[in-house]
């Protein structure tokens, strides 16, 4: 059962919160078991994530070593690393958490949580526009090699000069449909009143309240061991 | 409902795109707008509902009245109880998560308390033989049904004005039939409809008379 998608964002919150302030490995410890321990319990699409974001590991990496041969000695570039590379897995579980929802779900929970409508939707709109950048790249690329250009067989530096080429376009037909989009929300009424009525607004059961009660005594089960520590 | 005095438009640096017009568009009147590709249909449509020149900029010349004034001296809320658009490309129209909250998209805007919602969203789905669907992705709908989507989230707003650009142009054939079918009743109810169409058949149907541009 899926707990209501506020009392998510408050815990994902709270673990980027911490997982920002927190300096030390050791206090971050138990804020990474948490963010493990609330990925596996939600089931949440963390493969699916782990597979989409490949780019990002190899990040991890560098920014680990990085740290390390940066410090003055290498117990203490070690244990900087250690932090990096936590603060860097619980942001990454904070977004498997909320991955798990639907885009429509998070944008009300967005707006049930006062949030403008305008930018509750400007968010949305912006990240569905992310894989479609994507895919116009991919669909110019595919009707380049239909017209008989192997792009495997060229030279590194052509290549690059073809993607750059592909990119003007690509951006240019993302901003197209972006002003159309928005003059067809604004023919919709979008933006003509100050306020908004729900179609389906989220209600919270007892166990997202139980959930959210939780999430409270966790946040200062954290901020005590950080105290005491 | 709509009056054109001498009325044409150009874009920045360009020409007039069609000779001067003048015809009014009464309320429960159809009329189809004609013309070669480009010649500005769709941008007449646009500045039928204010878009030309708010959203993009063009020099207007002659006189375009909406309800007895210019479409930008409307506020956005009077717009939209007067006109509802549908454009060519449905994908650049969709954007919720499923089909029932793309309908109720322009309803909540609105601010139609919850249970009209429910009923007009229902009854605009019905109407497009998408009810079934309702709890699909609009990505998962064919551009045909993409269309009939379009056309519903525009239905249950109920405009006085319906604005038709090629909606029907991606449809099959059955789903076209049914498609005039609702639009026939519509116009029967009294809606006003500017329908932009290459297909004379369908003009002549759907449409009072024609204006060539």
């Amino acid at each position: 059962m899926k707990l209501d998608p506020r009392v998510t964002i408050l815990f994902v919150l709270l673990l980027s919160s911490f997982a920002v302030v927190f300096r030390n490995p050791w206090h971050m410890l138990p804020v990474l078991v948490s963010a493990i321990s609330a990925v596996l319990l939600a089931r949440a699409p963390l493969l699916k994530l782990l597979r989409r974001l490949r780019g990002i590991w190899l990040m991890l990496v560098f920014v680990t070593l990085l740290q390390t041969l940066a410090a003055q000695d290498w117990l203490t570039g070690l244990l900087i690393a250690a932090t990096v590379l936590q603060r860097l897995v619980i942001l990454l579980l904070g977004g498997a958490l909320l991955a798990g929802y639907a885009g429509h779900v998070l944008v009300q929970a967005l707006l049930q949580l006062r949030m403008p409508y305008q930018l509750a939707f400007m968010l949305s709109i912006g990240l569905r526009f992310v894989p479609l950048f994507g895919e116009s790249f991919r669909d110019s690329l595919n009707a380049m090699e239909l017209r008989g250009v192997d792009l495997r067989k060229l030279k590194f530096r052509t290549r690059v000069k073809i993607y750059t080429w592909l990119l003007m376009p690509t951006v240019a037909s993302g901003v197209h449909q972006a002003r159309k989009l928005a003059m067809a929300m604004e023919l919709r009424g979008f933006g003509a009143h100050d306020r908004r009525t729900a179609y389906a607004p989220l209600r919270m059961r007892w166990t997202d309240w139980l959930g959210f009660a939780l999430v409270l005594l966790w946040a200062a089960g954290i901020i005590l061991w950080r105290i005491f520590l | 409902m709509i009056e054109l005095r001498d009325f044409t438009l150009a874009y920045p640096g360009g020409s007039p795109l069609f000779a001067p017009q003048t015809f009014t568009l009464a309320a429960g009147e159809s009329i189809a707008l004609c013309g070669d590709s480009g010649v500005g249909k769709s941008s007449l449509l646009y500045a039928c509902c204010g878009l030309i020149p708010q959203q993009i900029a063009a020099d207007l010349q002659g006189e375009l009245l909406l309800a007895g004034k210019p479409p930008t001296e409307h506020s956005p809320a009077e717009r939209t109880a007067l006109i509802g658009m549908v454009m060519q490309n449905p994908e650049t129209q969709l954007f919720c998560g499923t089909l029932e909250l793309e309908v109720a998209f322009g309803l909540e805007n609105c601010c139609v308390p919850r249970e009209d919602m429910q009923q007009r969203v229902r009854e605009s789905l019905e109407l497009v033989g998408l009810w079934v669907r309702r709890e699909e992705s609009p990505n998962v709908l064919s551009g045909g049904q993409k269309q009939l989507l379009a056309l519903a989230a525009v239905l249950a707003l109920q405009p006085k004005l319906l604005l038709l650009d090629e909606a029907l142009s991606q449809l099959d054939t059955t789903a076209c039939a049914h498609m005039m079918d609702v639009l026939c009743s519509l116009r029967t109810r009294g809606q006003a409809m500017l329908i932009v169409d290459h297909d004379p058949a369908r003009r002549a149907k759907l449409c009072d008379r024609e204006v060539h541009l």
